[in-house]
C-alpha cells in the first residue's frame, strides 16, 4: 500500500549505464555527454511528475516528509525527483480481516486454509468454559491523513483490537449463550467497542461490521453438546407422545360418554312411551269397564280362563268337601302309570 | 564549449550534490529527528519538511512520533487462585520524550526489549494477584444458564474487578516506569487473549462434558416428568368424563323412571282394585303354560256352574 513513487530513483542509474556502453561502442566526443545528461535528467522528471490514483483511492502526498495535500482519483502532476512522495489508501474499500480461519481464495466456492487459528478463535467464557469463536471484521478507511501518519501499522493494531474486545466480550458470558443466543448481541457490542478503541485511537478507520461466523464449542466436546440437543429433541419427543396419547384417548372418551348419554335417552324415551301406551291401554279399558264393571269383569275372567286352561295339560279340580287331598292324587298317578302298563 | 570547460562543470556539478545532500535532508511528518554532533545530540527538529545542518559530523537520528505497538509473547502465569493460564497482551506506546528516547533506548529494538520487560513483569504482578475469574470476565452481570428455568440453581462467582480494569491496573504499574527513563507514554495495554495451559484444559473440556451430559440428563427427567404429568391429566379427564357421563345417563333414567311412574300411578290410580284384577289376569295368562299342574277348587267362580246342580 506505502508505494514510494520514487521511479526517479533507480531510473537514472540504469540509463547512465546505458549512456556509458553507449559512449564506449559508439565512441561518442565528450561534448555529447552533457547532452545526454540533460535528456536522461528531463526524462527522469518528466516520468517522476506524473502519478494515477485508482478509483478506490485517494494519494496523501508529502513534500519533502511534510504533508501537503490529499489527492482525488485520476491523473495528477507532483514534483519529480523524489521531492513529492504519493502513498495511495484506498478508502472506498472494504477490507476484511478475519479471525480463526482464513479464505484462500473466496469465490463460489470458496477454499480456506487447512491451518489451525484455534489459538485466535478458542476463548474462554465467562462459565469458566472454552468457545471456538471464527469472527469476520470488515472496515474501511475514513481519514488517510490519521490512517497514514498517526498510527503505524494499522492492520495489526486493528487485528489485536478486535481479538481483545472479543475475548473480553465472549469472557463475560457463558457458553451457552455464546453458542446459542447471544451471537448477534456480541456482533453488535464488539463493533461498538471496537470502533470506540478505534477512535481512542485515532487510527482513522471506521468499522463496517462484526460478524461471528462458526461458533462452537471445543472439539472435543462437541459430542456432549450435541447430546444435550439429542436430550432436548427426546423431551420434546415424550411430551409429544404423551400429548398423543391424550389426544386419541379423550376424544374416544368423550364419544364413549355421549353414547352412554345417548342410550341413557332411548331408555327413557322407551320407558316413558311405554308408560303412557300401558296408561292409554288402561284408560280405555276402564272406561268401558265403569259402565258395565260386573259383567266386564266376569268376562274379562272367563276371557282370560278361557285362553289359560286349553295350555294346561293337568288340571285337578278339588271339592272343598274333600278332606284329603293326597289320596286323590295318588290315584290320578295310578292311573297314568296304568295307561302305561297297558300300552305294553 | 571546450571538453576542460566541460570537465570543470561536471566536477563542480558533482562536487556540490555530494555538499548538498551532506547538509539538507527531510523530516517526514511521522518522526522528529534529532541532530547529533560527535554521537551527542545537539538539537531537535519537530516540524516535518526540508531542513539544513552541518556536514558529515553532523549526522541525523530519526525518532517515530507516530503510535507504535508492542506485542507480548502469551506467558504462562498462575492465578491467585491457581489457575495456569497463558496471557497475551498487547500495548500501542509513542514517543513523548524524544532526546531521553535516545539517550536511553538508542532505538526501537531497544525501546521493545525494555517494554516486553516492563509490561511483562506488570502483568505477571496484577494477574497472578487476582482470580481467574476477574481476568476472565469483564462485569458482574448474570450469566445465562442453559437449565434457566428448570429449577436448577448454578452457582456464579462474583467479579469484583473485571478484565477492563485489570488491563488498566497493568498500564498503570508500567506507564511511569516507562515515562520516566526512557521518554515513552503507554497510552494502553490490552489482555488480547487467555487460554489455559494444556492439562488444565483437558480438564476443563471433561469438565464440561460432565456438565453437558448433567444438562442432557435434567432434559431426558423433564420429558419424562411432563410425559407423566400429561398420562396422569388424560387418566383424569378419562376418569371426568366417564363418570359425569354415568352420572347424566342415571339422571335421565331416574327421571324417565319417575316421569313412567306417574303416570302408571295416574292412570291406575283412578281404580287401583280393577288394575289389580287386569294385572292378575295379565299374569295369569303369561305364567300358566303346558307343563304345570293346576289345582282348582270347584268352589272358584270359575266352577261355580259345574256343582250348580247340587244347588
Amino acid at each position: 500500500m506505502l508505494d514510494g513513487g520514487n521511479g526517479g530513483g533507480h531510473g537514472r542509474p540504469v540509463n547512465v549505464r546505458i549512456l556509458k556502453t553507449g559512449v564506449e561502442k559508439l565512441n561518442l566526443k565528450p561534448q555529447y555527454i552533457g547532452g545526454a545528461l540533460i535528456v536522461v535528467l528531463v526524462a527522469a522528471m518528466v516520468l517522476t511528475s506524473f502519478y494515477a490514483v485508482p478509483q478506490d483511492s485517494v494519494a496523501v502526498v508529502q513534500t519533502f516528509g511534510a504533508y501537503s495535500r490529499t489527492a482525488d482519483p485520476g491523473l495528477h502532476l507532483r514534483a519529480p525527483l523524489g521531492i513529492e512522495r504519493v502513498t495511495k489508501v484506498p478508502v472506498e474499500r472494504v477490507i476484511k480481516e478475519e479471525f480463526g480461519f482464513r479464505t484462500v481464495s473466496a469465490g463460489v466456492k470458496s477454499e480456506y486454509s487447512t491451518s489451525d487459528f484455534s489459538a485466535e478463535s478458542l476463548m474462554l467464557t465467562g462459565d469458566l468454559n472454552m468457545a471456538d469463536v471464527e469472527f469476520v471484521v470488515q472496515y474501511k478507511i475514513k481519514d488517510p491523513y490519521l490512517y497514514v501518519f498517526h498510527v503505524r501499522n494499522v492492520e495489526d493494531t486493528f487485528r489485536d483490537v478486535a481479538e481483545a474486545v472479543m475475548t473480553r466480550e465472549v469472557g463475560d458470558r457463558s457458553v451457552t449463550d455464546v453458542i446459542t443466543e447471544g451471537r448477534s448481541q456480541i456482533g453488535i457490542n464488539v463493533q461498538q467497542e471496537l470502533q470506540d478503541m478505534l477512535d481512542q485511537y485515532e487510527t482513522g478507520v471506521d468499522v463496517v461490521t462484526v460478524q461471528l461466523q462458526d461458533v462452537n464449542p471445543p472439539g472435543p466436546v462437541k459430542d456432549s453438546f450435541n447430546e444435550v440437543n439429542e436430550a432436548e429433541q427426546e423431551q420434546d419427543r415424550m411430551i409429544n407422545e404423551a400429548w398423543k396419547a391424550y389426544n386419541t384417548a379423550i376424544p374416544e372418551a368423550q364419544g364413549k360418554a355421549k353414547r352412554v348419554i345417548a342410550e341413557s335417552n332411548g331408555y327413557a324415551t322407551d320407558r316413558v312411551n311405554r308408560a303412557l301406551g300401558d296408561a292409554t291401554r288402561f284408560d280405555a279399558v276402564y272406561l268401558e269397564y265403569k259402565q258395565a264393571p260386573d259383567v266386564t269383569r266376569r268376562r274379562l275372567y272367563l276371557e282370560t280362563m278361557g285362553t289359560v286352561m286349553p295350555r294346561i295339560k293337568s288340571k285337578v279340580i278339588v271339592d272343598d268337601d274333600i278332606e284329603n287331598l293326597l289320596p286323590m292324587m295318588e290315584i290320578q298317578g295310578a292311573a297314568v302309570s296304568k295307561k302305561k302298563g297297558g300300552g305294553k | 564549449m571546450s571538453s576542460t570547460k566541460l570537465s570543470i562543470i561536471a566536477v563542480v556539478a558533482v562536487v556540490a550534490i555530494i555538499a548538498i545532500k551532506a547538509c539538507v535532508y527531510t523530516v517526514d511528518e511521522r518522526e522528529t529527528v534529532i541532530i547529533t554532533f560527535a554521537g551527542r545530540a545537539v538539537s531537535q527538529v519537530e516540524d516535518p519538511g526540508l531542513k539544513f545542518k552541518g556536514p558529515v559530523m553532523w549526522k541525523v537520528e530519526r525518532i517515530p512520533k507516530w503510535i507504535l505497538e508492542w506485542d507480548g509473547y502469551p506467558s504462562e502465569i498462575p492465578t491467585l487462585d491457581k489457575k495456569y493460564i497463558y496471557v497475551d497482551t498487547f500495548a500501542r506506546w509513542h514517543v513523548v520524550d524524544p532526546l531521553l528516547y535516545f539517550e536511553s533506548v538508542q532505538n526501537e529494538r531497544g525501546a521493545q526489549a525494555r517494554l516486553d520487560d516492563i509490561i511483562d513483569g506488570a502483568t505477571r504482578d496484577i494477574v497472578s494477584g487476582h482470580n481467574l475469574i476477574e481476568i476472565v470476565r469483564d462485569t458482574d452481570s448474570d450469566l445465562l444458564q442453559e437449565t434457566e428455568g428448570y429449577g436448577v440453581e448454578v452457582e456464579q462467582e462474583t467479579v469484583e474487578v473485571g478484565r477492563r480494569a485489570l488491563a488498566k491496573m497493568i498500564l498503570e504499574k508500567a506507564a511511569p516506569q516507562t515515562a520516566e527513563k526512557y521518554g515513552i507514554e503507554m497510552l494502553d495495554v490490552q489482555i488480547k487473549h487467555i487460554t489455559y495451559v494444556d492439562q488444565v484444559r483437558q480438564k476443563v473440556y471433561e469438565r464440561m462434558i460432565s456438565e453437558r451430559n448433567r444438562i442432557a440428563e435434567l432434559y431426558r427427567s423433564q420429558g419424562r416428568e411432563s410425559a407423566e404429568e400429561i398420562a396422569g391429566k388424560r387418566e383424569q379427564e378419562l376418569k371426568r368424563i366417564t363418570s359425569e357421563a354415568y352420572k347424566e345417563a342415571e339422571e335421565i333414567r331416574g327421571k324417565a323412571d319417575a316421569e313412567a311412574t306417574r303416570i302408571y300411578a295416574e292412570a291406575y290410580g283412578k281404580d287401583p282394585e280393577f288394575y289389580s284384577f287386569l294385572k292378575s289376569l295379565d299374569s295369569y295368562e303369561e305364567t300358566l303354560g303346558k307343563g304345570d299342574t293346576l289345582i282348582l277348587s270347584t268352589d272358584t267362580e270359575y266352577y261355580d256352574y259345574i256343582n250348580s246342580y247340587r244347588r
